[in-house]
Order: structure tokens, then sequence, then C-alpha cells
């Protein structure tokens, strides 16, 4: 029993150190926002203070940009489960002409990274009139591989007899979406909402790209223009800012994050 | 290239009698001594203060129903379980700290357990493998287990090209490759359908007898427990009810619990047409199925009228159900016979059986 | 008997299924035609052709753009930085994650807790963490400088030519391995139990099941974590956009930044499509070559 008693430590420890790592930045985000002096000039002085905090607040307009940017990541995230549900469904369980070449397709828009096609969206979204708004925020990011993938491998994973069972007690093809579907693949749309909503919030290019002010300003687009290397707003003001960017995703990640694993389980389960 | 010390000890503290690669089988006893087993986060103990002991070259079988500890027993003997009291003795040696990976225990699993990507020869190896055994030995042990299991020709498959008996038959040469001191077995058949469960189980009796390991066998299925064991052991929510030979199980039924599981024993009160000449204390009387007869008794024996409710045909003779004074029976007859409607019936006084109030059998 | 049939059916307009999968396909299809398939095509032909945007002009040039592109020093330098960038940053990633991964499945108690630590610096908005590292990479002072400057002598990273790309990238791996450890959580929790307890009656301790039996049934998730993590590797652009941008001389420059910069600072659309191509070519090739390597896995998982 030693061996095992030892190897445990010996996981704990090595996790435990990872840990530190990882969140090592954010403390000190956090150390540089409420205390007093800088802490990496050696002034620990333990002295809190909401100053910094208030001056970023002040720095920005957060409640807009905040707004902004739920308006935009909520909007990205439910147009991408309502259309990418059911070709999920259709590529897991209908057979059609096309389906392969279909999936092969979604995988290529999986790994095409953004900045590829940025410049004819560009184009496309300035002939449109629609450059500096929601929707050139919201319209380009709606197609996504990701969770089409995610969805499909989830959806294959419902056994046959659910399906069978529905259309015996009469639910037509597309009713079968929310009856059968939507109840069984939560977990996906949890990992998949995790990785959609970070990852658009997050997002500075793009709106580097279509916005050119700070009209729809998101969180990073906002934050960049205040935090830049050439940025003369002191540090703690710039990591007081950083906290504030971070939080809101932060606080809704620890509601969700217990579902988040099983989400992303790709193969069926059984041999 | 890989660095081998000539030699080197398996890298784990066990005593190497257990990890069983002798050549020549040496089957161990295992014995159980108040073993409990309580889960985090449980309310109840999942086993409490079993004693068993299964002697050497025999097959013991573990019988009951869900939750009854069964399993839970298996995989503490397997060292896949802690006993949080209590201890286990495999051979002659107290294997209760010792390991799963080190206790020389083979195991078949209910749902075979075959690694996915390797092909049936490599499953077979794979415990040889993790003994370091040379690669020639390893191969002419593997082989000679599939013939075995009569897995010629299967050898270059994957389990996901096999049948379900097929894989089974896999799983139980990879267990026997190791001539393990034990072997244990987790319901290893209810995923076949009869036919070859019937089949499984005949060559697996065939097998032990030819190489004389100790067995421990889980099941829930009265049939397949009764056909299998040498000591056939009942259990019910964590504790042994009876253990035994499987006709001493089978005739003589410690508890009223033992008795309507193996065989669905009817039961009746202690009272009416039961009560004169009945065992002191006893407040309920069984009687097997096929103690029930047609027609009137003579003498000693004891008159009943039933109401027919159904009859199924079981093959060589027919079930009956009945009702016998508002309470359910059953009876076997004949095939040919078709009783119907109310009937008479009688029953021997000495075939009863006799429980106190608690179930358990009156002394 | 046709009275039976005629209760049973609801008078309900229903889809004839002949026409179903077209319906459950078509909105997702069109946005992808629309923003990933068209412009991705349009990007590759734009190639051949100059395009002026304010006179709209199309004249078609054959392979005198990729004649530019292999001539100018910046963007052979963004290429390599790119690349390189992704050589640092995505075996550390997966392996890194893998690792968590292990020792985070193997601790279920703490199981919630270590995930949210580990994903935490993956939800952190770059933009605003790009501050704290330029602290840590602070000349002198800051953490970096302090610790690992003082025992190799390697400081001031942020305005080093050889050592801006590789603090972008570890910065890059810190903000990474979230992600890939999660899908790798996931694959490892669809390993079923009873093969890792069969593998330890065979005797085999946690290096060979995890050889044996974990490795071979991570396949998928792998596969989809390198993909995942390549992606982002060869498109990184907020650190680079926030921290260093693009110095010290050019050093850290790389494909996406430098497409922002023509394409949208300078509003010099050719030489952006171009820097647009190279980006589009190397992630190809890179997911041709992993696809090639390990791909079917990615399609046949889900499949019995």
């Amino acid at each position: 029993m030693n061996t095992t008693i030892r190897r445990r430590i010996g996981v704990h420890t090595a996790v435990a150190a990872g840990g530190v790592i990882m969140l090592g930045p954010l403390v000190l985000m956090l150390a540089g926002t409420f205390l007093v002096g800088n802490p990496l000039n050696g002034d620990l002085t333990p002295h809190l203070t909401l100053d910094h905090v208030r001056d970023a607040w002040a720095a920005l307009d957060w409640p807009r940009v905040y707004g902004t940017s739920v308006l935009v990541t909520g909007a990205i995230f439910l147009a991408q489960v309502v259309t990418s549900l059911p070709i999920a469904y259709a590529l897991a369980r209908w057979e059609f002409r096309g389906r392969t070449l279909t999936f092969k397709l979604v995988l290529v828009c999986l790994v095409i990274p953004v900045q590829v096609t940025a410049i004819p969206i560009y184009f496309l979204l300035s002939d449109l009139g629609l450059l500096d708004s929601y929707s050139a925020l919201i319209l380009p990011s709606i197609g996504s591989g990701f969770c089409i993938y995610l969805f499909r491998q989830f959806i294959l994973a419902i056994p046959a007899s659910m399906f069978d069972a529905a259309r015996l007690d009469g639910v037509g093809p597309v009713a079968m979406l929310w009856r059968v579907v939507l109840p069984h693949v939560r977990p996906a749309l949890v990992a998949a909402g995790v990785f959609s909503v970070v990852s658009h919030w997050n997002d500075l290019y793009w709106p580097s790209v279509v916005l050119t002010t700070d009209h729809v300003a998101t969180v990073p687009y906002a934050v960049a223009g205040v935090s830049g290397p050439d940025s003369t707003v002191p540090l703690s003001v710039q990591l007081a800012v950083a906290a504030l960017a971070a939080l809101p995703l932060l606080v809704c990640f620890l509601l969700v994050q217990r579902h988040l694993v099983r989400g992303l389980v790709l193969t069926a389960d059984g041999e | 290239m890989r660095l081998k010390s000539p030699a080197r000890p398996t890298r784990r503290t066990a005593p190497p009698a257990l990890a069983g690669d002798t050549a020549a089988p040496t089957p161990s006893a295992v014995r159980v001594y108040t073993a409990t087993k309580r889960f985090d986060r449980s309310e109840t103990d999942a086993l409490s203060h079993v004693d068993l002991t299964v002697p050497a070259g025999s097959i013991t079988v573990l019988l009951g129903p869900s939750g009854c500890g069964k399993t839970t027993l298996l995989r503490c003997i397997a060292g896949l379980e802690t006993l949080t009291s209590g201890r286990i003795e495999i051979g002659d040696v107290d294997a209760t700290d010792i390991s799963a990976e080190d206790r020389g225990v083979a195991m078949a699993f209910q749902n075979y357990a075959l690694y996915p990507n390797k092909s049936v020869l490599g499953n077979i190896e794979f415990p040889l493998r993790m003994r370091r055994v040379d690669r020639a030995t390893r191969r002419e042990r593997a082989l000679r287990a599939a013939e075995l299991m009569r897995l010629d020709g299967l050898l270059d498959r994957k389990p996901s090209e096999l049948s379900g008996g097929q894989r089974q038959r896999v799983g139980i040469g990879r267990a026997l490759v190791r001539d393990p001191a034990v072997l244990v077995m987790d319901e290893p058949f209810s995923n076949l359908d009869a036919a070859l469960r019937d089949t499984m189980r005949a060559e697996l009796v065939t097998l032990q007898r030819r190489l004389g390991m100790t067995v421990v066998f889980v099941t829930h299925d009265q049939v397949e427990a009764l056909a299998l064991a040498d000591q056939l052991v009942v259990m019910r929510a964590g504790r042994i009810e009876q253990a035994g030979p499987p006709e001493d199980v089978y005739r003589t039924p410690a508890t009223t619990f033992v008795a309507t599981f193996l065989d669905g024993m009817n039961t009746f009160d202690a009272e009416g047409p039961f009560a004169a000449g009945s065992a002191p204390g006893a407040a309920t009387v069984g009687c097997r199925t096929d103690h029930l007869r047609i027609g009137t008794g003579d003498g000693d024996d004891i008159d009943l009228r039933g109401q027919v409710l159904m009859a199924e045909l079981r093959g060589r003779d027919r079930l009956v159900h009945l009702d016998i004074g508002g309470r359910r029976a059953r009876m076997r007859v004949p095939a040919d016979t078709r009783p119907d409607g109310e009937i008479a019936l009688h029953v021997r006084r000495s075939d009863l059986h006799y429980f106190t109030a608690d179930g358990v059998r009156c002394p | 008997m046709t009275a039976l049939l005629e209760a049973s059916v609801p008078r309900r307009l229903r889809t004839p299924r002949r026409y179903v999968p077209a319906l459950l396909v078509t909105p997702a299809a069109t946005f992808l035609m629309v923003f990933f398939i068209v412009p991705l095509s349009t990007v590759m032909a734009l190639t051949l052709f100059d395009y002026q945007p304010l006179t709209r002009s199309i004249r078609f040039v054959g392979l005198r753009n990729w004649d530019r592109i292999l001539t100018s020093p910046e963007l052979q330098q963004a290429t390599v930085n790119t690349v390189l960038y992704a050589v640092l940053t995505v075996p550390v990633i997966v392996g890194l994650s893998l690792l968590a991964a292990l020792g985070i499945h193997a601790l279920p108690r703490w199981g919630g807790l270590w995930r949210t630590v580990y994903f935490l610096p993956t939800i952190a908005t770059m933009a605003a963490m790009s501050v704290v590292w330029r602290w840590l990479f602070y000349p002198g002072t800051g953490l970096v400088d302090s610790t690992i400057g003082r025992l190799t002598g390697a400081t001031d990273w942020l305005h080093s030519t050889t050592l801006a790309l590789p603090a972008i990238a570890v910065i890059g791996s810190w903000a990474g391995i979230g992600s890939s450890m999660v899908m790798f959580l996931a694959g490892l929790s669809s390993v079923p139990q009873h093969l890792h307890e069969a593998g330890r009656l065979d005797g085999a301790g946690p290096w060979h099941r995890f050889w044996h039996i974990t490795w071979p049934a991570l396949g998928p998730s792998t596969m989809f974590a390198l993909i995942i993590a390549t992606r982002d590797a060869l498109r990184v652009f907020d650190q680079v956009h926030v921290m260093t941008d693009g110095g010290p001389l050019g050093s850290t420059e790389t494909l996406a930044d430098l497409q922002w910069r023509y394409g949208v600072s300078y509003l010099d659309i050719g030489s952006g499509s171009i820097v647009n191509t190279v980006l589009l070519g190397l992630v190809l090739v890179t997911v041709a070559a992993q696809y090639l390597a390990g791909g079917r896995r990615l399609e046949r998982a889900g499949a019995r």
C-alpha cells in the first residue's frame, strides 16, 4: 500500500505545482488590483484599496462594453445552437447524398482560422454596409464547425431505440430535434457553450477588423485600447482593467464547470 | 531498444509466491475472515462480517439478488476493492493488503473487458508480457490457452470482430494463461443467449476438473448456480444466508429467503391446515413446487383446495399458478396434465419445511 | 381496418421524409458557405489576381503575387515566426495538458477544483492578461528576470529579438493548456473502468496501463486537441498585438498580426491577401499532415 500512497501524494504535488503556475498570473492580477502599492516593485504593503478598481471603472464605459459583449456572445451561441443541432442530427442519423462531403466540409471549417477568410468577409460586410455594427460581430461566427462536430458526436451516442420509440409515438422527423435530441445533448451544449462564449468574449482579432469606432466595442477591443504597450495608464489600473475584463467569464464558468467534461466525450460508450 | 535487467523481481513488494506464473498450477484455497466493506458515503455495509472458506480446486458459486454483496465480495477477493475490516487469505498468505496487480488472482468480466486495440493473441499474451515472460514461452503458453478455449483461427482478429461467446472465451483464456491461483468470474455468461450459456457452463466445468483451479463464480441465476457449484453460497444484504453443497442448500434451505430464492418455494402461515403437528415455534411452513400433488392424500397428508389461475408450459413439466386459501402458490405437474378450475391437492407432512417468525429454519 | 388506421394518424402537416435532411442541413450550411467556403475559395483564387479595392479592378497576374511572397523579408519572417510559435506551443500544450488531465483524472474528489484552476487561464481575456505578463517579463524587476533571468542570464525577454517569441510562446502555452486538458479529461473518462481493472489483474502497473489501455483509447481526443491547438497556434494574434506589437524588429510578428497590420491598419488589401494566403497554405499543409497521420480516428470516433 505504501507505493499507492506515495504515488498519490506525488500526483497531488505535481498537480498542485502546476496549479500554482496556472494561477500565478491571475493572483498577481488580483494583487495588483487591490493592493495599494505595486507588488512587482517589491511593495507588498498589505493595504487593500478599491482606488484602482474605481479608476479602471472610469477608464471605460464598462456597462456598455459588458452589455455589448453579453449581447454578441449570447446571440452568437444561440444562433450556433439553432443552426448546428439540426445539421449535426442530420449528419449523425440521416442518410443522404453528399453526407460524407458535408461532413468533410464541416471538418474543413473547423480548422480554418478566421484570419484566412477575414478579407473577403470584410468586403462583403462593407458592401452590405454592415461594418462597425452588431451584425458584423455576430453573423460570421454563427457557422461553427466546432459545434457541429461536438453535437454530432453526442447524437451518435444516443441509442437508436430512443429515436425508434419516438417515431412510433408519432414524433415527426423535425420534432425529433427537441423531443429526443435536445434533452440528450445537454452536456455537449455546456461544452460548446463554454468554448464558444469564452472564445468570442475574448476575441480581439475580429472586432479589430470590423470595428472602426467604439460604438459596439466588446471587452477585449475596449481593453486593448487602454492597455496597449504604449499606454500611459498606470499599471495598477491596467491590472484592475484586466480583472474587470475577465471577471464575468470567471463567474459564469464556476457555475457550469461541472458539466463541462461530460460534454466533450468524443467516443461512444461501450465496446 | 529496452534495457532489460536480468532476473529482476517484479517492481513491487509482493512475494512472488502469489504471482502464479509457475508452470504447474497450484490451486489455492481462499479464506475470508469477518470481512466487512462499507463504501464511502454509504449508510450500509456492502459486506457485513462475512466468513467464507473456498476449498482449493473447487467451484464456489456466490448467488443472490442485486445488491446482496456477491460482486463486492468477489472484487475484494480479487483485490479490486479493499476491505474496511477483516482478512483475506489466499493459499497460506495474508493477502488483505496486497493490491490486485500482485495477488495472482485472475478474473473473467461480465462484459469481457478485452483490450480493443489488441488481437486475440495479443489479449491472451498480455498478462505474461506484464510478468516479463520471455517471448518464446509467452507465445507457447498463449497458444496453449487459445487452443484450450478453442480459439484457433481467430487469433489475429480484434475483439470487435468476434461474437459474444468468442469474446468471453478470449477473456477466460487470458485469465487462464497465467495459471492463476484463483479464478474469479463476475457473471461471465449473463450476456450470452441461453443455449450458449449452457455450452459455456459445461466447458467451464470440464476445464476446471481438468486444470484443478479454484474458482469463485458470481451469478444471480439459480439454475446456473445449482449446475456449477461444488459449494453454493447464498447471500443477501451483505451477509451469507447459507453455504454448502448445492444439494443440501436446495433440499434443506436454512432460511425462507434461501428457500424462496432458489426454487420459489411456496410459503404458508403455520395455521389452518398446516397448524397441526408442525414444529414448535414455527410461523411459516414451506413446501417445494414439486411436492404439491394433485388429488386427495392419505393418512397423515395435508389436504388442500386450490383455484388454478394460470399454467405455464416448461418443456417437460408445467408450472401451475394457484390460489390456495388466498395465498399464491405454484406447483409442477407433468406436461400432459392440464389442471383447471378448483382442484384438490395434498402434500406429505415429511415434505414440509418449518421456519420461525424470523425466517430461520426450526431446529 | 381502415378506420383504425385513420384514427391513429393525426391530421397534421408533416414534412415528407425526403426533404428532411435538406431542411436540417440548410441553415448551418448557408452560414458555412457564406462565411467560410466561399471566402476561402475567393482567397485562394485571389492569389492569382491583383485586386485593387478602391477601384474594384481585377487583373489576372498569375504567379506574380507568389513571386512577391518569396522575396518579401517581412513575410518570410512572419511565416517563420508563426511556424516557430506553433512548434514551441503545440507540443507543450498537448503534452502538458495530457499530463494535467491524467493527474486530475486520478484525483476524482478534487476534480472540480483543479479543472477550474487549469481552465482559468483559458478564460482570462488574453488582451487583459497581457498586461500582467508584460509585468512578469519586465526587465530587471519582473518575476521572470529575477528567477530564470538570474540563473541563465536570459533577461529582458520582450525586448530581445531572440527571446521575445519564446516569451509569447510561454504565454500562449499557459493560456492554451486549459482547453486541451478538458478534451483529454473527456477522453479519459470514456475509457471503460473494466479495462483498467482487467489491466490491474493482468499485472499492469500505472505506466503499462497508460500505454496499453489509455493511450490507444485517447486517439480521437488527442487528434482533436492537436488540431485545435495547431489551429490556435497558427492564428495567434492577441498577445502579439497587445504585448509586443510585432517587435522588437519584427521578431514576434506573426502572420495574423501582419495581416491585420496590412489589411486593416494600412488598408493594403493586396498585401493582406497575400499574407492570408500564406497562412492558409500553412494551415492546409499542417492539417493535411495531421489528418493523414490520424484523422481517420476523428471521423470514426462515435461509430461502433
